[in-house]
């Protein structure tokens, strides 16, 4: 009897490694077209763009070393290894070029990359350029940074590797990038959505072990603080089920991400609910910026389709890996 | 999985590097201490962002420090002064990150950011020969007790005088610090 059950189950078991192993390929390389992270490139070179614009008033103040951050200070929050402008500033100061002009030249170069970047024109090279000015930038007023900023480096470090200019691009158009869709866009596709559910699965989790996240109070403070306040929530003291609930609707969203996301019946469920969740953080916290961003990320990464064989999109399948 | 073993191995390299990017992005989301890693380690996290963590107002939502400057000149005049920029809320909101360091900072630290945003000042107003810097810590009581009658209010948290080197004179650099938790 016993043998016999196992002789039916053995080529289940002998099958399952392949099957996991077929499974895990079509996941990871199934190839895809560059759509979703062209949407990505996009989403991210407006807002960065947006976000250049409204700091330029302020530029000198917060880079320059006798801005709010003063020269040996500045040097002392500066990373070690990384780049910054301080000793670009030593350095060609010796050739006779001035902090100003050094500052105004990152600026447009940083500018004029993400610009290209938006058009994707030379993609990789527009993106490797945005990363390298966007991460001296932020080395240069270290301490002066927040959630944007970091998500603005860890994405251009994404589109400086990944061929997000195979879609939706000049690139595209001057025949620079294949067509068809590629594994090598599956496997950047899937990098870029398992890194953003660790981001909302964390964030979920770490508010859900604040007591002030289940009582309300983390939903009072944060619209109440003189920092994000826009409008007058003082009526949330009459009603605190409302701070209560949405707390508790933040920890819902922000957990649930990593496992809603995934499915198509649940997808757009959460895809309304993040971007919800964000533009009441962009509208009620004045986190325009950060909001924006991470809308962009959601919405290019599971909002647009990659999947080949939709209409309009009948082009040969490449297999080759480095598109 | 078609092609020659060439096109076969190298998808296997690409996921292995997917794989390396996104244990590096874990190491982050968890907060583990990037700078105690080595070297290579530690500016690959910095260098591909990988070091962020994600804990947004997690697991509490803190309060905000407020900094505040009242400018003295030489005929004994004062005025007031804030840091903000006015520029744009975005502007504003790196301003105060930056005043947010101060809740983390060492005592050397501290006095080092104040007597940068005192050199600002001082930049700013050159009639102005000493500046006190004032930091407000924000207290806003829970909603019940603003229920209660109770009114978000600013307490003193650090103050410290700076005096421009050229008044000096004889006189050794003013550093008046008081630190008031």
């Amino acid at each position: 009897m016993n043998s016999s059950r196992d002789a039916l189950a053995a080529p289940w078991k002998r099958d399952l490694p392949a099957r996991a192993g077929r499974a895990i390929e079509r996941f990871f390389l199934a190839p895809a077209w560059a759509t979703p992270l062209a949407a990505v490139r996009i989403g991210l070179a407006l807002v960065l763009l947006v976000q250049a614009a409204l700091i330029v008033p302020a530029f000198f103040v917060l880079y320059e070393r006798s801005g709010v951050l003063q020269g040996p200070l500045r040097d002392e929050l500066a990373r070690p290894g990384l780049p910054y402008l301080g000793w670009l500033i030593r350095v060609l100061g010796r050739v006779g070029l001035g902090e100003t002009t050094i500052l105004v030249s990152t600026g447009l170069v940083y500018v004029a990359s993400l610009i290209a970047l938006l058009l994707g024109w030379r993609t990789r090279i527009a993106a490797t350029v945005a990363w390298l000015t966007h991460l001296t930038l932020m080395m240069t007023a270290n301490g002066t940074n927040y959630g944007a900023d970091n998500f603005g480096n860890i994405f251009l470090f994404y589109l400086s590797w990944i061929p997000s200019g195979a879609a939706l691009s000049m690139d595209r158009l001057a025949g620079r990038t294949p067509p068809g869709p590629t594994r090598a866009a599956r496997l950047a596709l899937r990098v870029i959505q398992l890194h953003l559910c660790m981001v909302y699965l964390t964030g979920g989790l770490m508010k859900g072990t604040g007591a002030q996240w289940w009582d309300g109070d983390a939903i009072w403070r944060s619209l109440m603080l003189p920092e994000y306040n826009q409008y007058d929530f003082c009526w949330l003291a009459d009603h605190p089920w409302f701070a209560e609930l949405s707390g508790w609707m933040v920890i819902v969203v922000e957990t649930g991400y990593s496992v809603f996301i995934w499915p198509r019946r649940t997808r757009r469920l959460w895809i309304i609910a993040t971007v919800t969740m964000h533009l009441g953080i962009a509208v009620f916290m004045g986190l325009g910026v950060f909001g924006a961003i991470m809308i962009a990320f959601t919405l290019g990464a599971f909002g647009v389709s990659a999947e080949p064989g939709r209409e309009g999109q009948q082009a040969p399948i490449r297999r080759g890996p480095s598109a | 999985m078609a092609g020659t073993a060439e096109t076969q191995r190298r998808p296997y390299v690409a996921i292995a590097a997917a794989v390396v990017q996104l244990g590096f992005a874990a190491a982050g989301a968890m907060e583990l201490d990037f700078e105690s890693a080595p070297r290579l380690l530690a500016l690959y996290g910095a260098l591909s962002g990988t070091d962020s963590s994600y804990g947004f107002f997690a697991p509490e939502v803190g309060t905000q420090l407020r900094v505040t400057f009242e400018l003295t000149c030489a005929d004994g005049t004062k005025r007031t002064d804030i840091l903000t920029t006015g520029a744009s809320h975005e502007a504003d909101l790196r301003i105060g990150d930056m005043v947010a360091i101060f809740w983390m900072a060492d005592e050397n630290l501290q006095r080092g950011l104040a007597g940068s945003w005192a050199g600002r000042m001082l930049a700013r107003h050159p009639d102005a020969t000493r500046v006190l810097v004032h930091l407000d810590a924000y207290e806003l009581p829970t909603m019940a007790e603003y229920k209660r009658g109770e009114r978000p209010d600013w307490s003193l948290y650090y103050e410290a005088e700076f005096v421009r080197r050229a008044q000096l004179g004889a006189e050794q650099e003013l550093n008046q610090g008081a630190i008031h938790e």
